[in-house]
């Protein structure tokens, strides 16, 4: 693995040698008999665990940008929110491309450094994670993803704050565009179980 | 309340366990230390040539972490009058406290799912001692058994991005919090009340195993102080 990559960059094989190092130590590949690689896949649990992370991120985002964002970062809020949900599920790497831009975008608007910095380092795993998602649902995305409205529906709540002043718009944006994460659970139990699996 | 930075014992045990760390970042977590303590007294002045005396070392190393604490903002420096413990701004008491909510709660969220017996018993423990603490009148271990009850919670959901994330907020936290328990007036019963009342529901859901219970429980108790 590391002579091919050596091989195929024209690169010595010392930084490869490092580079598998640091994503082993990531968490990314795992070491099966000292020396082969392989990706550490995520699984549903490690899915649900992020999402809910992201969900809880977002909220709390959500609640401090509304009372800092201005108009013009609403207005790039709205423009990136109405991309995710046009993009389309076909290409699902654009999709989540986009999604994952409109969430960052979202939590940036809070200004809060803590939160921001929480979410760039979580970021890389938010798109392992959807990969996975996707070549395990293929063929029935649209059936276990969110509807694609969502994000626009959670922009316009957010920039609704401005005239109503009301928070409760809001929280429930953000559970609403999450909610999809408990019904792919049972989705998931209901078509493994029904084609004889489990 | 202490009036002095130097902690000779902290000083001492931070070399002891690890007595490769420069002098200069052994200094650093003892001065960090004594700024976030509560029983400290807040916007003290951090004097290097006291230091330096005090623990028979030179003022170079003491300079360079009272340099680096004031880059991070954990001090200030007042003209001709040296550097001093820095108060927290408000963005900074909101962004911690919205933060510390976020984690929190997340936490409370994954560990309802995974926690065990064994932790679950660790956390009855350090209610009893809280307890305790109370009727002893003795706020330092009320407040640290506090943090073991979140800590052990952390521990328990097991995520890494939590986990980094706590790191990072704890001293921003507990400095607000030292902040907020001398400028606005401070009640040991309410803040008992809102220690174990908290820290029980939140066992209870635990116990019960309902996460969203737990989620809702731990957002209550860590946000009841800040209106944000």
């Amino acid at each position: 693995m590391e002579e091919k990559l050596s091989q195929e960059y024209a690169v010595s094989r010392t930084p490869v040698h490092k580079a598998i190092e640091q994503l082993v130590e990531d968490g990314y590949l795992v070491r099966k008999n000292g020396r082969s690689v392989t990706v550490v896949e995520p699984n549903q649990e490690e899915f649900n665990n992020i999402m809910l992370l992201r969900q809880s991120l977002t909220k709390f985002a959500a609640i401090q940008a509304v009372q800092r964002i201005s108009v013009e970062q609403e207005a790039q809020l709205m423009s990136l929110a109405e991309i995710a949900d046009n993009v389309g599920l076909e290409d699902y790497y654009a999709y989540s491309d986009a999604e994952i831009k409109f969430h960052q975008y979202l939590i940036d608007c809070s200004q809060n450094t803590h939160m921001i910095s929480i979410s760039k380092s979580m970021e890389e795993k938010v798109r392992l994670c959807l990969s996975w998602f996707s070549s395990t649902y293929r063929g029935e995305l649209d059936r276990v993803t969110s509807p694609p409205t969502t994000h626009v529906q959670l922009a316009n709540a957010l920039i609704s704050f401005r005239k109503r002043k009301n928070l409760v718009p809001i929280i429930c944006a953000v559970r609403m565009h999450f909610s999809m994460a408990p019904a792919i659970e049972s989705t998931w139990n209901e078509t493994v179980r029904g084609e004889g699996i489990l | 309340m202490k009036t002095t930075i130097v902690d000779k014992d902290f000083f001492f045990s931070l070399r002891t366990q690890n007595p490769f760390l420069p002098l200069k970042d052994v200094l650093r977590g003892m001065i960090l230390h004594a700024i976030l303590d509560p029983s400290v007294i807040p916007e003290i002045r951090v004097n290097d040539g006291e230091i330096a005396e005090a623990l028979g070392i030179s003022r170079t190393p003491v300079r360079m972490a009272i340099d680096e604490l004031t880059n991070d903002g954990y001090l200030v420096k007042k003209k001709n009058k040296g550097a001093y413990a820095a108060n927290p701004e408000i963005k900074e008491i909101a962004d911690s406290y919205v933060a510390r909510a976020m984690l929190e709660s997340t936490a409370a969220a994954l560990a309802a799912k995974t926690i065990t017996q064994r932790d679950l018993k660790r956390l009855q423990a350090t209610i009893n001692k809280c307890n305790q603490a109370y009727r002893d009148e003795d706020l330092n271990a009320l407040i640290s058994y506090d943090m073991q009850f979140h800590r052990i919670i952390l521990d328990a959901a097991g995520s890494s991005y939590l986990k980094k994330g706590h790191d990072r907020i704890d001293p921003h936290y507990r400095r607000c919090t030292k902040f907020n328990l001398f400028y606005r007036g401070f009640d040991l019963q309410e803040f008992y009340d809102r220690i174990i009342g908290g820290h029980q529901c939140i066992y209870y859901a635990l116990s019960r195993r309902d996460s969203e219970l737990a989620q809702i429980a731990m957002e209550h108790h860590v946000a009841y102080w800040e209106s944000f």
